[in-house]
């Protein structure tokens, strides 16, 4: 017998139910109505109202009274307007922002509303309706303390939640430089289509330009001297006027460079593989001013991978191109850096240290280490050249490569061992002693990666430099840390933890400092996969 | 206020508990049952049903477990019922029933639809849960349309949609529905 969503939820518990109803926004309904409702509805439960059955002269009192509070009324009238748009106003951002209403009044829905469009954050129930509606927002694992909330954590709470509503808006990359951000952004419909990308320049808070591409989908930027280059493909899927476009067989790799004060320069897709799907792997700026781009292609008369080095001049020109005679071993996307006479690069490999490849110029000569220690399994996030030095950032974790399912192993055998759940202290605790921070350097001579700094309980995130010559380095600390098992509609367990964003500047002097940057960012479950699968 | 307290409320004083209860959930309740009449009642109807259904929680108040469900969930399931039960009663004294919505639904039927006799709670939960993460507007069309019957055309004038907008979005959540289901399956 056939079922659908209809019978599905017709059928289900009303304890079930409970999470769609915040779905439905609650409607106006004026106060007559609603005194109408609550009378009428006291009655049929055989609850007496106050001040039903009045005598006859009473009501005659209160006509006249009515009488008088109608010339009140007409100057009331404005301001029951003005109250009525604001309560309209603060309903629709509710909605919009998905933010819960339940056990709201009227009065406490505008004052929140009132709060964190002020950006004060310091009404008492801000944090409680922020907490209640943690459960569909991103950063899985944050915990705010409802006691004592503080205006600062909720802000950034707030922030990092803007980046994360509505359609789904992944932040790609933010690559920092001088004090800017550039940040970059795909759009995506639910089923993964492609709406269109962004490339941002923000200046602290604030939104300086931003350039959208409807027809790249991209992968990540990176700022030259008079710019910002954004590179990725052409999308799989996309929406065009609201219809689902397949891009099958027309796939290629797509640069775009944008002037320092937000003009789209140039637009130029890489055509010249012999087999069709050409897609972009990693690509950044060399010495000269000019780009690298590192694609692939699949060869289907030999069922072969093959990948490309491809320059593009400063003015969007390609330069050259060569193929690569070796296997580079990325599964998705990674990064790459020159370095001398080669290019350094490295990539994501699911259940497998990642590794670096040493590629020459013309790609002739190809050389990979994996990355391991006794004990502990190195995941690199980012990698920048200064010309003598490639620094890469990452985070190490504590499994050997016969414990392949890491972190929710230990998750498991712990609570097999005392046979209730971990607490979430303990859980953060057992996240941080497994995850640590590392900053490793790779010199033009001798050729290892050598790691020079690391924080244990933390993952290292972005690179830049700064204009003093400075090396700063993202670093996110594992603030608190939750399990999650889905079960049913997920295969595997994921750990998910909420994470407070550090910087760490090297000065060219020698000296150190760390900033907080007073953001929270959140550590998810593609990582953890990584380290399970 | 709190469930538990709002309970505790309609217990110890039952005047000044509805008069809390009313103001917290009126408007939602009305929502519930304003898209459940849909063409077929009138605002006179809508009004009657809203109160139905707070007289009937409160004389249910004692069959409620706190820790099982809250007052939110039992109040718009009772609401859905006597909204159900209203309309039944409108079509049987000549009411004119629009069959959109039915005709809509036959329609998506095969969009995501389980050859199954039986569906365990655990698992239909998880159905709950994945239409629970759907953003907004999609977790929106889709309750209204499929837990409260409500038609494509009605969704869309409140939400300033056109029709065509919303039976996309609807495809596209049925679509990332049936793969979440498929990938359970699997």
């Amino acid at each position: 017998m056939k079922k659908d969503l209809y019978d599905i939820l017709r059928d289900a518990a009303p304890e079930d139910l409970e999470p769609l109803w915040d779905a439905l926004p609650a409607a106006e309904v004026d106060e007559l109505t609603a005194r109408r409702i609550r009378e009428r509805a006291m009655k049929k439960a055989g609850i007496p109202v106050r001040g039903a059955g009045r005598r006859p002269w009473r009501r005659i009192a209160a006509a006249a009274a009515c009488l008088v509070l109608a010339a009140v009324a007409a100057f009331a009238t404005r301001a029951y307007a003005a109250e009525l748009r604001e309560y309209r106003a603060a309903v629709t951002f509710f909605r919009e922002n998905e933010l819960s209403l339940e056990g709201l009044t009227r009065e406490e829905i505008k004052e929140v509303y009132r709060d964190i469009s002020a950006e004060s954050f310091t009404c008492g129930k801000t944090a409680e309706v922020m907490d209640r509606s943690m459960g569909t927002w991103s950063v899985r694992g944050f915990e705010l303390d409802l006691g004592d909330p503080d205006p600062a954590e909720l802000e950034a709470l707030w922030n990092y939640r803007k980046m994360n509503v509505g359609d789904e808006a992944h932040p790609l990359y933010r690559v920092e430089q001088d004090g800017l951000r550039y940040v970059s952004q795909v759009v995506t419909a639910y089923n993964g289509a492609v709406y269109y990308s962004t490339v941002a320049l923000f200046d602290h808070d604030d939104v300086s330009w931003e350039v959208k591409l409807h027809d790249i989908s991209l992968w990540g930027v990176f700022p030259v001297s008079d710019g910002v280059i954004a590179w990725g493909d052409s999308p799989y899927l996309s929406y065009e006027d609201e219809i689902l476009v397949r891009h099958n067989d027309e796939r290629a790799v797509g640069l775009a460079k944008i002037s320092s004060s937000g003009k789209l320069l140039w637009k130029l897709w890489l055509d010249g593989a012999a087999f069709p799907k050409e897609v972009a792997l990693a690509a950044s700026e060399t010495e000269n001013g000019n780009c690298v781009v590192l694609t692939r292609a699949f060869d289907a008369a030999d069922e072969e991978n093959r990948c490309y080095l491809v320059t593009v001049s400063a003015e969007g020109q390609i330069a050259d191109r060569f193929e690569i005679r070796g296997p580079i071993p990325i599964k998705g996307k990674g990064h790459i850096a020159a370095l001398g006479d080669e290019y350094l690069i490295f990539g994501e490999i699911a259940g497998e240290a990642d590794s670096i490849t040493r590629v020459s110029r013309d790609g002739s000569s190809v050389e990979t280490h994996a990355y391991a220690e006794e004990g502990l399994t190195y995941h690199f996030s980012d990698m920048i050249s200064d010309g003598e030095h490639v620094w890469l950032s990452g985070y190490s974790m504590a499994y050997d490569r016969d414990d392949i399912l890491g972190l929710t192993q230990a998750v498991r055998a712990r609570m097999a061992e005392t046979g209730e759940a971990v607490s979430r202290e303990e859980l953060t605790k057992l996240t941080r002693d497994y995850y640590g921070a590392v900053l490793l350097v790779c010199s033009n001579e001798g050729g290892e990666a050598k790691t020079v700094y690391s924080v244990q309980g933390s993952v290292g995130r972005g690179l830049a430099f700064g204009g003093d010559g400075s090396l700063i380095w993202t670093v996110e600390r594992i603030e608190s840390s939750e399990f999650y098992a889905p079960g049913q509609m997920r295969p595997i367990d994921y750990v998910f933890s909420a994470t407070h964003v550090f910087r760490y500047i090297f000065g060219s002097d020698g000296s150190l400092t760390r900033e907080d940057t007073g953001e929270y960012s959140g550590f998810g479950p593609s990582q953890i996969i990584h380290a399970g699968s | 206020m709190r469930d538990r307290e709002l309970i505790e409320l309609l217990r110890r004083d039952p005047e000044r508990g509805f008069r809390q209860l009313t103001d917290q959930y009126t408007g939602l309740v009305w929502s519930v049952v304003r898209a459940r009449l849909g063409e077929a009642g009138t605002r006179e109807d809508v009004e009657e049903c809203v109160s139905d259904a707070f007289a009937a929680f409160y004389l249910s108040l004692d069959r409620m477990d706190p820790d099982s469900g809250t007052v939110k969930a039992y109040l718009c399931a009772i609401a859905r019922h006597k909204a159900i039960d209203r309309c039944e009663a409108l079509v049987r004294s000549g009411g004119v029933l629009s069959l959109e919505a039915e005709s809509e639904r036959a329609a998506l039927a095969d969009e995501f639809s389980v050859e199954e006799a039986f569906i365990s709670a655990q698992r239909r939960r998880a159905v709950i849960e994945a239409v629970a993460a759907l953003g907004y507007p999609d977790r929106e069309i889709i309750v209204r349309k499929f837990l409260l019957g409500e038609s494509s055309r009605s969704v869309a004038e409140d939400l300033g949609m056109t029709v065509s907008a919303v039976d996309t979005r609807t495809h596209r959540a049925l679509k990332r529905l049936r793969s979440e289901w498929e990938e359970t399956e699997a």
